[in-house]
This record gives C-alpha cells, sequence and structure tokens, in this order.
C-alpha cells in the first residue's frame, strides 16, 4: 500500500510538472506576458522596458529554471495588474472556490444517491422514468443559464435568497444548486446503472437465491461495489466542478473565487495571474484524482497495484 | 477477401469470426429502423436535431425573420407574445430592440457550426491516434496513452483561459479548445476496441495474407469501430454544444455584433429583471437542441445495449 | 404420474413437483421462450440430472424452482410446489430459498461475493437465515467449512473469493448453500470450468454430502460424464422442453429420443468400442428460430413430415421411462 501511495504520488507530480510546462510553453515561447499587458499600438522600445522590467528580456532556460523553482517553493511570480504577488492573490480567493465546489458536492451527493436508489429499485417504473427526466433535462441545460433561472425565480421573484456574491451560508445555495443539478443528473444515472446491473450479476443472484431480500441485497452486497464507481464518478464531477463549472458560475453569482479572478485577469491582460489560477486550478484537479484513487483503493481491495 | 479470409469459410462458421465480422451495414441499418420506430427518446432526438440544423442551414432565408442586427431603440426590451408583447416580435426583442427569435436563428449557426466542428476534429485526430497507438503498441503506444492521461488532467477550460489570456478572444480558438478537451475520449475508445479486434481471426488472416499495417488498419479496423465512433461522437457532441455556450457567455468567443446563444445570456443578463426573456429563451435554445443531442445518444447507446444484450440471451438464457 | 415413481424406495417422498412450467424473455422478434411447458418432479433422497446444450434453458429453470427470473423476462405459466406450497408466491419463496431449496452456481470466482470475506457471507447467512447467534455463529462457520473439506477453517474465514483456487471457491459456495440445511441443492454445472481432477473432488464431495445430510440434488449440467458419475435419474432438455426422463442406467444402455442417442455418440466412452465418435448434425440452437413442431426436428435423423405440425408430448414408454418423440410407436401405444 505504502509503496502503492508513493508511486502514485510520484505519478501525479509529475503530470502537474508536464502541465505547468505545456502553460509555460504557452505563456513564454508562443507570446510572453509583456506582449499581452499592452496594446497593441504600444511601440518598442515600451514592449522593450516592459520585458526588462518583467524579467522577459532573458534567455528562456533562465526563465523557465526561474519558472520551476518557483513553483517548487510556491512562488508564481508577480501580477502586474495589481502589483502584488500572484500566488497571494490566487490563495486568497481559492476558500471561496472550495466552499462552492463542497457545497455543489453536497448537493451532487444528496440528490444523487437517493435518485439513483429510487431509480434502481422501481427499475422501467414511474420513479425511474422520472429520475431519468430530470437527469437528462439537468445535463442538457447550461449550468450558467440555470444559475440565472434559479435567480430569476429565487432571488427575483421570490426574494427568498440573496441575488449575488457572498454573504454567508444562504448565498452558497443557489450557485451550489447550479453546479450542483447536472453533476447530481450524471451521477443518479451512473447509481441507478451501477445497482441494477450489479443486481444482475452472479454474487447478487447467488445473495437473492439464499433469501436475502432485495432490499438487503441491495444495501449489503451491492453497495460496496457500487460505492467504488459512485466514489470516482463523484471525483469525476468534482474535476469538472474546479475546472470548468465554477469559472462560469463565480461568474454569474459574482462569487469571488479563483475561477472569476481569472477571468479579470484575463480582462486585464494579466498573464502571470492567469497562469497562477489555470497551475493551481490544475494542481487541484490532479490532487482530486489522486485523492479517488486512494478512496477507491480502500473501498475495494481488488484495485490494482498499478 | 484476400484467399485466406475465404478459406477460412464464411463468417459465422467460427464463434470467433462470428463476433468480430465485419459489420453487415445493410441489416444493421435495418435494425437501427425497427428499433428507432420503438424508441420515443430516438425520435423526439432525431426531430430535434434535424429541425435545429435545418434552421441553422436555411434560417437567413426564412421569409418572415428579420434582420439579427437591425437594431429599434423605441422597441427596446418588448415582452414576448402572451406577456404584452406582439407577433411584431415573437420572443420580444433585447436591450437594443433587436428581434429575439431573429438573433436565436442567427446564434445557432455559430454555436452549431463550432461544436460540430470542434468534434470532428476531435474525432478525426482522437481516432487516429487511438488506432497507431492501439494497433502499432509499443512505445508509441505509451506516449499517446500517457499525453491522453495528462490531458484528463488538463481539462478544456483551463487550457482555454490560458490560450484566451495568451492570444485573444475568437471563433477558431474556441474550436480548438473543445477538440483538445475531447480527442483523448475517442483515442481511449478506439484503443480499446482496436487491442480486442486486433487478435480476431480476420485480422490475424488478413496479416498472414501479407496486407500492410496501414491497409489492415483502414479497411478492417476502421469499419467496425464505426458504430462505437458515431455513438461517442453524438455523446461528445452535446458536451460540445455546452462548452461553446459557456465559452461565449466568457466572452472568449465570437464578438458583438455576430450573435452566439452564450453570448446572448452574457448579454442579456444585465437585464434579468425587467428583461427576462433574454437569457431565459436563448439557454432554452441551448438546453433544447443539446437535450435533442442527448436523447439522440441514449438511443444509440441502447440500440448498442440491446444489441448485445439480445445476442446473450438467445445464446444462453438467463446465463 | 404417481405410477413413475411406484416402484423406488418406499421411504422417497414427493418434494418438488414442477407442472408445465414456462418462462419467455422478451426480444425484438417477440417472445423467446426459456423454458416451455416443462413438467419435472424431485423426490427426496434423489440425484436428479437435467442434460442440455447450452441454450437449453436448463439454466433458466434452475432459477425459476426459486421463483426466480433475470429481468427482464418472467415466468408465463406453470407451477412450481414445494411439499405443496406454490414457490411462485413471494412469501413462499423467501422462505424456501436458502433454507430448503439452495443454489450453487457454475462460477463460485463471480457468483461469491468479491468484496466479502468468506467468513463475512457464512455469518450473514447464518444470523440472517438461520437464525443463529453469537458464539454458534462462528462455530457452524468452521463446522460447514471442515464439513465441505476446507482445511484450516480459521484462516480460511479472512480470505475473499479471488485469494482462493477454483476447486477452494466451489467448496465455500457449498458451505454457504448447506449453511440453513437444505432439503434439496440445485446444482448449476458445479464443475464447468475447474479442473479434471478437482471436477472429480468436488463432485464426490457434492456425492457424500447427500448420502450423510440426506440432501437430494438436483444436477444441472451439459456434461453425460457428470450425470453418470453423480445421478440416480436422469432427463434430457432440449429447447425448454424435457424430451427423454429415464433412470440412469437404461438411459446409458438404451436411449431412445434421437438427440438423447446423438448425446451418448458424442461422448466417448472407454467401456464400450463401438464405433467412431459422431456428433449432432445440423446447428446448435438457434432460440429466436424454432420450427412448430419438434424443435429437434432441423437436426433429427428420423424426422419426417408429421415431425414438423406441433411438439411431441412426453409420453410414457415403460416402467419409469418417457419419451417426447413421434417416432416411437411404443409411445403412442403405451399412452392408450
Amino acid at each position: 500500500m505504502l509503496r502503492w501511495l508513493a508511486r502514485r504520488i510520484i505519478a501525479a507530480a509529475l503530470v502537474v510538472f508536464v502541465v505547468t510546462s505545456l502553460v509555460f510553453v504557452v505563456t513564454h515561447i508562443f507570446t510572453d506576458p509583456a506582449t499581452v499587458s499592452l496594446p497593441l499600438e504600444a511601440t518598442e522600445e515600451h514592449r522593450a522596458q516592459r520585458r526588462a522590467a518583467l524579467g522577459i528580456d532573458r534567455p528562456l532556460s533562465v526563465q523557465y529554471w526561474d519558472f520551476v523553482s518557483g513553483l517548487v517553493v510556491g512562488d508564481l511570480g508577480e501580477s502586474f495588474w495589481q502589483d502584488q504577488p500572484a500566488s497571494k492573490l490566487v490563495l486568497e480567493r481559492l476558500p471561496a472556490t472550495l466552499k462552492l465546489v463542497a457545497g455543489a458536492t453536497v448537493v451532487t451527493v444528496l440528490l444523487a444517491a437517493p435518485m439513483g436508489m429510487l431509480a434502481a429499485w422501481w427499475e422501467r417504473r414511474f420513479a425511474d422514468h422520472a429520475v431519468l427526466g430530470f437527469s437528462m433535462a439537468s445535463i442538457s441545460a447550461p449550468p450558467f443559464w440555470i444559475g440565472y433561472l434559479l435567480i430569476i425565480i429565487f432571488a427575483v421573484q421570490l426574494g427568498w435568497v440573496p441575488t449575488f456574491g457572498s454573504r454567508g451560508f444562504i448565498s452558497l445555495i443557489l450557485p451550489s444548486f447550479a453546479i450542483g443539478l447536472a453533476s447530481a443528473g450524471r451521477l443518479a444515472q451512473m447509481t441507478r446503472r451501477g445497482i441494477v446491473e450489479e443486481l444482475r450479476k452472479p454474487y447478487a443472484v447467488t445473495a437473492l437465491s439464499r433469501g436475502f431480500s432485495r432490499s438487503y441485497t441491495i444495501v449489503h452486497h451491492t453497495f460496496r461495489n457500487v460505492a467504488s464507481g459512485f466514489v470516482t464518478m463523484t471525483g469525476w464531477e468534482l474535476t469538472r466542478m474546479f475546472t470548468g463549472y465554477t469559472v462560469v458560475i463565480e461568474v454569474v453569482f459574482a462569487w469571488p473565487g479563483v475561477g472569476r479572478l481569472a477571468i479579470h485577469a484575463i480582462e486585464n491582460r494579466d498573464l502571470i495571474l492567469v497562469q497562477a489560477a489555470v497551475v493551481v486550478l490544475a494542481t487541484l484537479v490532479v490532487l482530486t484524482n489522486l485523492l479517488v484513487d486512494i478512496a477507491r483503493r480502500m473501498i475495494d481491495p481488488r484495485v490494482e497495484l498499478a | 477477401m484476400t484467399a485466406v479470409e475465404s478459406a477460412l469459410g464464411p463468417p459465422g462458421a467460427d464463434a470467433g469470426g462470428a463476433e468480430a465480422a465485419p459489420p453487415e451495414t445493410v441489416t444493421v441499418l435495418a435494425d437501427l429502423r425497427s428499433h428507432l420506430r420503438k424508441s420515443k427518446a430516438g425520435i423526439s432526438g432525431i426531430v430535434i436535431c434535424s429541425l435545429f440544423a435545418l434552421v441553422a442551414v436555411i434560417g437567413p432565408w426564412l421569409p418572415f425573420i428579420k434582420d439579427p442586427a437591425a437594431q429599434s431603440l423605441p422597441d427596446k426590451l418588448t415582452p414576448p407574445v402572451g406577456w404584452g408583447g406582439t407577433w411584431a416580435h415573437p420572443l420580444g426583442t433585447d436591450q437594443l430592440g433587436r428581434d429575439i427569435l431573429a438573433r436565436l436563428i442567427d446564434g445557432a449557426r455559430i454555436s452549431l457550426l463550432v461544436s460540430v466542428a470542434a468534434v470532428i476534429i476531435a474525432a478525426v485526430l482522437g481516432t487516429a491516434l487511438g488506432l497507431i497507438a492501439g494497433y502499432i503498441g509499443g512505445r508509441i503506444d505509451t506516449l499517446i496513452i500517457s499525453a491522453a492521461d495528462v490531458q484528463m488532467a488538463f481539462p478544456g477550460v483551463l487550457a482555454g483561459l490560458i490560450l484566451v489570456a495568451a492570444f485573444g478572444p475568437s471563433v477558431w480558438l474556441v474550436i480548438l479548445v473543445i477538440a483538445i478537451s475531447s480527442w483523448m475520449v475517442f483515442t481511449r475508445v478506439g484503443r480499446g476496441l482496436v487491442f480486442t479486434l486486433k487478435t480476431s481471426l480476420f485480422v490475424e488472416a488478413s496479416e498472414l495474407a501479407g496486407a500492410s499495417s496501414r491497409r489492415v488498419m483502414w479497411r478492417h479496423l476502421l469499419p467496425n469501430l464505426v458504430s462505437s465512433l458515431i455513438t461517442l461522437s453524438v455523446l461528445e457532441l452535446a458536451a460540445a454544444i455546452l462548452s461553446e455556450s459557456a465559452f461565449a457567455f466568457l466572452g472568449f468567443g465570437v464578438q458583438p455584433p455576430r450573435s452566439s446563444w452564450g453570448l446572448m445570456i452574457q448579454q442579456g443578463r444585465n437585464y434579468i429583471t425587467d428583461g427576462w426573456w433574454i437569457v431565459t429563451f436563448a439557454g432554452l435554445a441551448i438546453s433544447v437542441v443539446v437535450l435533442g443531442v442527448n436523447l439522440l445518444s441514449l438511443w444509440l447507446q441502447s440500440f448498442n445495449d440491446v444489441a448485445e444484450r439480445e445476442q446473450i440471451i438467445l445464446e444462453r438464457p438467463g446465463g | 404420474m404417481s405410477g413413475a415413481n411406484s416402484n423406488t424406495d418406499a421411504r422417497q417422498e414427493r418434494l418438488l413437483e414442477i407442472k408445465d412450467l414456462t418462462v419467455g424473455f422478451p426480444t425484438r422478434d417477440g417472445v423467446v421462450l426459456g423454458v416451455d411447458g416443462l413438467t419435472l418432479n424431485v423426490g427426496s433422497h434423489e440425484r436428479l440430472g437435467v442434460v442440455g446444450e447450452s441454450g437449453s434453458g436448463k439454466s433458466v429453470m434452475g432459477l425459476a424452482i426459486l421463483g426466480m427470473v433475470l429481468p427482464p423476462g418472467r415466468i408465463m405459466g406453470g407451477s412450481v410446489r414445494w411439499r405443496g406450497e406454490d414457490v411462485l408466491d413471494e412469501a413462499v419463496a423467501n422462505r424456501v430459498r436458502g433454507r430448503e431449496i439452495a443454489m450453487i452456481f457454475q462460477d463460485p470466482m463471480v457468483s461469491l461475493n468479491p468484496l466479502k470475506t468468506v467468513g463475512t457471507q457464512l455469518r450473514e447467512l447464518l444470523r440472517h437465515r438461520a437464525g443463529l447467534e453469537g458464539a454458534h455463529i462462528r462455530r457452524r462457520s468452521l463446522e460447514l467449512l471442515d464439513m465441505v473439506g476446507i482445511a484450516n477453517p480459521q484462516d480460511r474465514l479472512k480470505s475473499y473469493a479471488f485469494e482462493l483456487s477454483g476447486g477452494m471457491r466451489q467448496r465455500v459456495m457449498i458451505a454457504t448453500a448447506l449453511a440453513c440445511e437444505p432439503t434439496l441443492l440445485i446444482a448449476d454445472e458445479p464443475t464447468t470450468g475447474l479442473d479434471v481432477t478437482i471436477q472429480d473432488q468436488i463432485l464426490t464431495l457434492l456425492h457424500d454430502l447427500s448420502t450423510e445430510l440426506g440432501v437430494s440434488v438436483l444436477m444441472i449440467t451439459h456434461d453425460l460424464g457428470v450425470v453418470a458419475q453423480f445421478c440416480d435419474r436422469v432427463q434430457v432438455m432440449y429447447a425448454g422442453r424435457i424430451v427423454e426422463r429415464a433412470p440412469i442406467a437404461e438411459m446409458f444402455a438404451d436411449p431412445q429420443h434421437p438427440y438423447s442417442l446423438g448425446l451418448l455418440h458424442s461422448v466417448p466412452r472407454v467401456d464400450r468400442d463401438d464405433g467412431a465418435l459422431t456428433g449432432i448434425p445440423g446447428e446448435p440452437l438457434d432460440r429466436a428460430r424454432f420450427p412448430p413442431g419438434c424443435a429437434f426436428e432441423p437436426r433429427c435423423v428420423e424426422a419426417r413430415d408429421g415431425c414438423r405440425d406441433a411438439p411431441p408430448p412426453l409420453l410414457k414408454i415403460a416402467a419409469r421411462r418417457w419419451v417426447a418423440c413421434y417416432n416411437r410407436p411404443q409411445a403412442e401405444e403405451a399412452a392408450r
């Protein structure tokens, strides 16, 4: 287990390294932060000045070494829009994003697990079709649109919750649902299919043939087998959240998270800050995948030592 | 058929050969049609998709449709019919008095064109890499599959953020980014299928007969992948339309005055109190077309599943 | 029917009575009958074999006896009675399953829960189905594992299925089946996929256990060798129907149905030299395209016009011998 863990952590670190290097290639070879930060009509003299200020006039190899050694100690460069270390800016916003993802995950799991079980229990009956209908609708609607619909209904029309911003727990509700509905739709179908398929497997048939009831068999036999898939899928949904949903939903709800920071950084031509936000989000994705693998291993002793 | 293949007898004479024999297109199509007639999801999916595709293609030439760019400030924020509006603007107007329906139809062109183009690029590139990885194997396989793994950890939106920051927004960039975030799906599935097909009789037979790798991949492996890849493409198309709308919403794609569904939501969001219909209808258009694609994909998957399940039932009742 | 068993052992009691059981599976081409009007009885202290090729519906039958059918299939007609009670009634089935009738399956690797240890699987059976408590559970678990010939039962309680060998897994499977002291054991291809020597050990174990514990066994198999070694009586199944029923010795000495004949001729015999091995001509079963008449007619060497009209009924031709074939004149005579 320990050796497996060590190998898994090294592989994760390697992925982070490759991804950040790719980011460096885009931000320093195809273009550079100085060019991006200046308007097109800027003079060559002005550009050179900015390059020197940012240290981009040095050889690429030196810059890359700086970039990598900076990564190791958590230095992601200086934001020239905010005139502060980029890592500080990103880390300040990180708790808001994590809070949002946590809220969305709670919504996802609390909706998906019961709906999936309901649909599996009443396979091919009304409840099953109703859950399928919910899933199809929720995965077809763009999450940012769901966000606006929720705002129109619950904030504008009914006035139950504040429209924008982050004011305590209550303002977390709408964005969590906006993100969580689609994830719940996918996960509910996965749970249903998992339980239905497990119930057809020989070991479940054996359990039923020994006289265990259907509910006992579902809870005591299929759950652990379905759980491994459930955890994996929840992990995928988490990575989707980190890299897609939070960005748009933070914009919709004016939520002060990393995604909205990245969008503002783009608007202000601050390539270094965008790069920092992307590196942090990508690291979170890799970290999530790592945690999912460990969780799966703990649930299912058969998971390969790969 | 090469000499060796025909010497092995007709497909079906051997269980291994029968499973992996090249698909008989005619019967598959007939089966597909009879299965479609029984599937409400399949029919609705096809109807929705063809309707939207049609509108996207002939939209500008529809006689009763207004100019999507024509502004008319006196008419601004006219509500849709049923909420105090008139048939002059069935779905109302936006903050500049432009007709929502006309802009939706105009937006369909961009939204669908970008998504379809992205999926085609991803499918062609991804499948080619999957075939190469699966068939040739070895170090090339390791390289390609590691690249796919890294791509999985670096999803499209992040690539989109960095590329837009570096090069500024453009439609081409959005197509590229969506293709980048989808190719590895085709690579993984294609590679997996090739692994199972590689050892089947008809591939080994044509290899024995001296067929080149390229011929084996092109003539024998690819046709067997088509049905899986089409199902996968439809699934990815739904994701691509949603990604396109998200990028447009963030302002990364087409720029005004051109219109796209995501962009309409971005522009309408400041008017959700006194012009809720802008955001609502644009989002509805995205949702309905994605629902159509999802229904289609659900049906295609169920068709594959049913075919598989019945095979099992017919061969071994109850297992 | 009672005459069929009149000359059997007096202590034999009728346990299981299946009558006209029909199980259907809906497909795109209409309903395919996995089991088609099957009638069968099992007495106490009996070892009955059901032989047929894959697709003959014998596995479907095994589960249907417990009132179970894998979806989308369903029981479309007939009755299954256990000591006079209707097993197709869910309340009766819940009582009988595992306690009075237990089933063992073909592939113990996938038929045991992969994520639970042997001990856990035995414990939950003993607690919930046998009603044991506390220390009795562990004592009985060890006793069961010992009974099926597993060495070091204490250690094996902590093992997962994937940590055991194929033969061991099937022994564990048998132990779980015997946990509630059933009266009838349904064994669905219990030796398929095992090494020949292991197959022999498992069959011997089952034989000994059924004698010692007085358990009847319904052995479902495609392997005539297994039947010959294990059973007292055999039923041959083709396309969901019983085509011949006979005591074991008579079946091997004098098979009546053309399909039984074909089956016997495709098995190598060491005890007799009757020439070359022959297979059964024609394609194996295609369940979607049954002829309206005798299902075996397209492959039958003795087929004639009359075979194509309706499936032949199972008729008595001698004491304890039944066959379903139009080309057995004595069958018709015996029926009159």
